[in-house]
């Protein structure tokens, strides 16, 4: 099939699962009542049996009957052990209400780092008491070689990265920690796979990520990586990016694209861990529909399905400031109530500047995510993101610039520098008078 | 009947209505080079338009695209050779090592819709492939697009790789994706760089004009 025709089959498709839906969104309630989640779960495995996946190196479509989908649906592990010895997490499917904690898995996700601050910039996340396991940042040098995708410095920096990050582990006291879609230095096969050569990764102490792309393509190379996690045993950290904004126009297109994506990823690579991002086109430049987005597609996961979810939270503000602090609280809240099972990245500036997001971000989606935890009343929790979105509203006129990793951390202790420590004090201080329920 | 009309079928993207349009106004003698300019090239912006304020989505560019392609053929054997041709010839590729397309994609169509031939090569070019599609289709731009950090640097491979062939002042080289900033396209000594799809097109328009000033 041509893309052309498969990409406009999607459109049309996508259009009429929602026209039939009939459910206009209160964007203004970021957690969705119940019934519709509901209806845009069984929206989305419709969708997906009709549309499938589109093979971009063969130009085939991938596709999956609606009872193959349902199976992929009810069938995932609930629960799964990752790490080793005392570092060893459960990670649990939890949902609406749960009072079991998520597991914290934060860590500057993709952010560039250079070789000099890679191990203390990841260490400010590891070490932090709440922390279980942690994701990567993109190592931008390795020995001298520049990573360049799909050369030799691409392998080199992807093996450097599974040797500096185990070094991380250790020097952070929790030597098995979970080490969650890495590596991330490397988007090509051949330094992925690299990564797990003898003294890098291994199956028990690490989840390998496949992102089903935008306009539900996949390529060889997510068959390629799907084949070897499953001869090695690694959990998958899945993932089917849709961008709102583009083929699908608004939160329940978004949802209904991106469940039915996911379905046909774990269909294909057996997995039980998926992680969601909801990212806006140009053309959106509020919260409002990209709240409501990603707690619209937890909701209708964790209602209908046993499924271990990863929420990650990020900022647009760069590090070291209130504002990023705030966005990241934000991004962590509703999901976590929605029923994450992980919380992760904790991140500033988009994940663009080079060693620009710290410890600091990921402590706060950390301890937002354990007090969302026991939050089971819908207004509440609506009200809540309310107060915090009005919040940060304020925050952004003030215009902070933002700071590096080592200019707003002492590098021998790896500990914020004073001011920084006072800051997130004063963060969790107003995110608690927004209604955030810390318990300490 | 006006190319008003004309631009107005096409921006409701009404398909049928915008044929019989441009069919009526060739019938009734209207200059064909202010059908395609005032109507089609004008209805098609505001398609373009559209989109970038978040009206218009994927499908609406596809369709706009698609219609377009419909309507040209009608308008263009009543042309001069000059006012047929293409505004210019562009070669846009998603660099080596990089597997996402969706910017690229957005790109071109925006440039198709602008009046530009565009040849899509894809995503995980090397760059002599990119330069060697250049010189086949005898483009007048090439368009190189990464989405991340570790892909960037092979935008400027093939800018180098011009450059060392002496190539480099036969194209307008313009970059952009994800990672790109302003900044980083003067670095790597690249002509332009836009934002997203709908500024890409202002800055070929701008750097293709300069092209033809300097001819």
């Amino acid at each position: 099939m041509d893309v052309k025709e498969f990409n406009k089959k999607l459109q049309v498709k996508l259009r009429e699962a929602s026209a039939k839906l009939n459910i206009k969104l209160n964007l203004d309630e970021v957690i969705p009542p119940p019934d519709v989640a509901d209806a845009v779960f069984e929206a989305a495995i419709d969708f997906g049996a009709e549309v499938g996946l589109y093979n971009n190196d063969t130009s085939r479509v991938l596709q999956f009957s609606r009872a193959e989908l349902v199976e992929t649906a009810h069938t995932r592990k609930p629960q799964f052990n990752i790490g080793e010895g005392k570092d060893m997490v459960t990670i649990r499917a939890r949902h609406f209400g749960d009072k079991n904690l998520p597991v914290r898995m934060p860590g500057p996700a993709g952010v560039p780092i250079t070789e000099e601050y890679y191990v203390p910039l990841h260490l400010s996340y590891a070490k932090l008491p709440e922390v279980q396991g942690i994701v990567p940042g993109c190592l931008s040098t390795a020995r001298g070689f520049k990573n360049l995708a799909a050369t030799p410095a691409e392998v080199v920096c992807a093996m450097q990265e599974a040797k500096l990050l185990q070094e991380v582990a250790r020097r952070a006291g929790k030597p098995g920690m979970p080490l969650g879609e890495v590596p991330m230095s490397a988007m090509n096969d051949p330094g992925i796979i690299a990564s797990y050569a003898p003294g890098g990764f291994r199956a028990t102490n690490s989840l390998i990520p496949i992102q089903v792309y935008p306009g539900l393509k996949i390529g060889w190379h997510h068959l390629n990586i799907a084949a070897f996690a499953q001869e090695q045993g690694i959990e998958v950290w899945g993932m089917a990016f849709v961008v709102l904004g583009a083929f699908a126009r608004d939160p329940i297109e978004t949802a209904i694209k991106t469940i039915a994506g996911e379905l046909a990823l774990m269909s294909f690579t057996n997995g039980n861990l998926l992680y969601s991002a909801t990212i806006p086109t140009g053309a959106i430049k509020s919260y409002k529909p990209v709240l409501p987005t990603e707690a619209l597609k937890f909701l209708a996961k964790t209602r209908n399905m046993e499924i271990c979810l990863v929420c990650t939270a990020g900022a647009v503000f760069k590090a070291a400031t209130k504002a990023s602090l705030i966005e990241n609280a934000l991004m962590a809240f509703a999901p976590s109530v929605a029923g994450a099972a992980v919380v992760s990245f904790g991140e500033s500036g988009l994940g663009t500047v080079v060693n620009g997001s710290t410890g600091m971000e990921g402590k706060i989606i950390c301890e937002t995510a354990m007090a969302a935890a026991g939050v089971d009343d819908r207004e509440e929790a609506n009200k809540v993101v309310g107060n915090v979105v009005s919040m940060l509203m304020q925050q952004a006129m003030k215009g902070e610039k933002g700071k590096t990793f080592p200019e707003c951390y002492d590098l021998a202790k790896v500990e914020p520098l004073d001011e920084f420590k006072q800051l997130y004090a004063d963060a969790k201080k107003d995110l608690r008078e927004a209604g955030i329920p810390f318990k300490y | 009947m006006s190319t008003k009309e004309i631009a107005e079928a096409i921006e409701q993207l009404e398909g049928t209505k915008a044929e019989e349009l441009v069919k009526k106004a060739l019938n009734e003698g209207a200059n064909p080079w202010e059908i395609l300019q005032e109507g089609i090239v004008k209805g098609i912006k505001a398609v373009g338009d559209k989109f970038g304020k978040g009206e218009y989505f994927l499908l609406e560019l596809q369709e706009g695209a698609e219609l377009a392609e419909k309507l040209l053929p009608l308008v263009r054997p009543k042309l001069t050779t000059d006012q047929s041709k293409p505004k210019g010839t562009v070669v846009m590729a998603t660099v080596k090592g990089d597997l996402h397309d969706i910017g690229k994609n957005l790109v071109i169509m925006q440039l198709s819709l602008n009046g530009y031939k565009v040849h899509d090569m894809g995503m995980d070019n090397p760059s002599m492939n990119i330069i060697n599609k250049a010189k086949e289709v005898e483009a007048d731009v090439i368009g190189l697009s990464a989405l991340l950090l570790s892909t960037i640097p092979a935008q400027e491979e093939v800018i180098q790789n011009l450059k060392e062939l002496g190539l480099r002042e036969k194209y307008v080289v313009v970059v952009g994706g994800g990672a790109t900033t302003q900044k980083w396209a003067t670095q790597i000594g690249a002509d332009g760089w836009g934002v997203d799809a709908v500024q890409a097109v202002a800055v070929v328009d701008r750097l293709m004009e300069k092209k033809g000033a300097g001819k």
